[in-house]
Parts: structure tokens; sequence; C-alpha cells
């Protein structure tokens, strides 16, 4: 006998989309990208060497720039928002080599900036400045910053070399702060108007001498 | 009163199955990422007794030679090179210049020498080729008088370029 098919449409079960899986998988990689989050915290501060005895370059007509950080064995106590604390004095040393036939944007502006800023020497000769017995060397470094580097670079736009020099009682972390603050100015600082040479126009700059060359301090003893 | 009877009947449970397709999924995920954080870069593992400075500089790290200096021991590609006590190197590990520290100096140059030996075997002079670069590990608290021992020995030995490892500041 044959079987009578059955008339009428197949009705399919319900489709269930099993999302378990997804689940875990969206849950370990939640974890895991707050975890690697956390490993990515390295970050790297370029600069290059100058061997001790070799200031080569101050014999050409090249420009110049070396600031050293020398820690004195004095100290001093002061107090900011955190207390009071106790530290040695941190000095810093601006040396400008000579400027005889370099290029200067507004050589006016620099000599007014270098009279104002106490600065001794001659355009022949270079310049310097001391700047001594500072306690808080955050305040060190804003001076430097915001002050001479930046006035300097504004007379140099195209130059971004400088040399930095520590004496033995520099801490590393504060070698690191001192490199950061030559670099560039921090973002809590406000951008400076620079001349671009290549382009013949004005713009807005927080870079100051990026390429670093880290030197030991023999000249003075402390 | 009747009593029940209950009769000792063997009950038949049903074949335990245990699903481990979750598991699997959160070992798979797992492993990836295992595998993805390992290869990133041979900095993210720091010596003993190393805290990195801060800054706020964020340039990432390229694969170097990773020269370390904590308190007492000095590394390179995490090996102990040098030990030294009271903050100071002994007499024995320094050179006749009073800046080179010669355990280090023989390994960067050993390094140097492999990486430039296709280079070397041609008659190539390493003097002439482009400085090496090392990554720089120390503790934020040693002072420079340590610091400047290594790095000289690092320049000398043809590394003039320097990264130095600090923990970014957000």
């Amino acid at each position: 006998m044959r079987r009578r098919k059955r008339k009428g449409k197949t009705t399919l079960p319900p489709a269930e989309v099993n999302v378990v899986s997804l689940m875990d998988i969206l849950t370990s990689l939640l974890f895991f990208i707050l975890m690697v989050i956390s490993f990515s915290k390295y970050a790297i501060l370029d600069a290059t060497s100058l061997i001790s005895g070799e200031p080569d370059e101050r014999d050409k007509k090249v420009f110049s720039l070396q600031v050293s950080f020398l820690k004195t064995k004095t100290k001093c106590r002061y107090n900011d928002k955190q207390g009071m604390h106790y530290t040695t004095y941190t000095d810093a040393l601006v040396e400008l080599g000579p400027t005889v036939g370099l290029k200067i944007v507004k050589s006016s502006r620099l000599k007014r900036f270098l009279k104002s800023n106490k600065f001794s020497g001659s355009a022949e000769n270079g310049y310097t400045r001391l700047l001594t017995k500072f306690c808080d060397s955050a305040k060190l470094l804003s001076k430097l910053r915001n002050n001479f580097l930046k006035n300097i670079k504004k007379s140099f736009p195209n130059e971004n070399k400088i040399i930095i020099a520590f004496n033995d009682k520099v801490l590393y972390q504060e070698m690191i702060d001192a490199m950061n603050s030559m670099r560039a100015l921090l973002p809590e600082d406000k951008a400076f108007d620079i001349v671009n040479l290549a382009a013949n126009k004005t713009e807005k700059t927080r870079v100051l001498f990026p390429q670093l060359i880290v030197t030991e301090d023999l000249s003075r003893d402390v | 009163m009747s009593k029940k009877r209950y009769k000792n009947k063997r009950v038949n449970l049903a074949e335990a199955n245990v699903n481990i397709t979750s598991l699997l999924d959160v070992l798979t995920v797992l492993l990836f990422f295992l595998i993805q954080s390992f290869t990133v870069n041979n900095v993210s593992s720091l010596p003993e007794g190393i805290r990195l400075p801060a800054s706020i500089i964020e340039n990432e790290i390229e694969e170097t030679v990773v020269v370390a200096l904590s308190k007492d021991k000095l590394y390179a590609d995490n090996k102990v090179i040098i030990t030294f006590k009271n903050g100071k190197f002994s007499a024995q590990d320094i050179g006749e210049d009073n800046r080179t520290l010669i355990p280090l100096q023989k390994y960067l140059t050993k390094q140097l020498k492999k990486k430039y030996a296709l280079v070397q075997g041609v008659g190539r002079d390493l003097s002439k080729l482009p400085p090496g670069k090392v990554t720089i590990q120390a503790d934020r608290e040693l002072p420079f008088s340590l610091m400047k021992y290594m790095l000289h020995t690092v320049a000398t030995s043809g590394y003039s370029d320097y990264q130095f490892v600090v923990n970014a500041k957000d």
C-alpha cells in the first residue's frame, strides 16, 4: 500500500544561536586587552654620545649649545605643595658657542635677550650664563625651557642639537627630566612662534632641541 | 495500616557529558594573546632591582642590545656581566683609561662582530659602519657617577646611539 504524502508546509524547528562560545571569547579578549595595555607603558628617549674630551665642534663655525647640570654638596630645605624637602642645590651652566658666521633670525633680538639675561662673553668667543642654587630642579628646568632655550631656538630655528653634561651627583631620574626639558616644551607650557626658514613663514611649535648629545661634565669641581 | 514497602531500586543515572567547548575557546584566545605579548620586544622584562625613571616621551622601543644597570649588578641582554658593591665598580673591571668596563666592552664587541659578520667577511672596516643602537635600562636613583662608566663603554664599543627606557607618564 502506498503511504499518503502529508500535504502542507514542513515547519523547521526554531533556530537557536548558541552565544556561549562568543561570550567566552569576548570575556577573555577583554581581560587580555586590559593586561596588554598595562604592559605597553615603556617608552624610549633617544640620545647620542659625545666621548669626553672631544669638543671638536667648537673649533668650527657651527652652532654649539651646551647645558651642564651640576649638583653641589650643599643641602637646602625648601617648601612646596607636598611639604618640606631636603635636596642638594642644582646649578645649570648654559654655554652658547661663537655666533659669528652663523645664520641668526633677528640678531638684534638675540643680543637683547643675552644682555637682559646677563650672559657674559661675546659673539666671537661665545656666551655663558650660570644659574645657581636652585633647590627645586623642576623650577630650574622650567626656567631653562621657557626662557633660555625658547629664545635661543627662536634665533636658530634650524638647529636641533644640544649637548647635555652632568656631573657625578646628578641622579638618573634627574638626567631623564633634564633631557625631556631640552627636547621640547612640556604639555603645560605655551607653544611659541618660530620662523620656518624653508617656507618663509611663522608657525607655532613646542620643539626645542630634539637631538641630544649626552656627556660628562669635567670642568668644574663641586 | 499498611506499610509501604520500599523496594531497593537501582537508579540508573544518565551519562554525564562535560562540554569543554567554552574551555577550549578561552584557552585558544589565551594562547594567541600570550604569543602576541611575548614577541613585542625583549625590553618588557626588567632585571631585578631596577625601577625606571618616568618621562612624558611616547617613542616606541626598537629591538637592540639591552644593557641594564641596577644598584649592584650590570646586565647585558639579561645576563649578569658585572657585580659590584657599595655603588662602585671594582678596579679589576675597569680598564686603564679609568672609564671602560672591560667585561661589558668584550660582550658588546662580540655582539657587534656577530651583527656585522657578513660585512666583515667581505673585508669592510667595522669602524666605518653606522653606529649601533643600545637600549639602556637603569634604576632611577642611580647617580651619574655610575652611569658614565656604562655610557662610555657602550659608546667606545661601537654603540653610540642610546635608547633610554623610561616609564611613560600619563
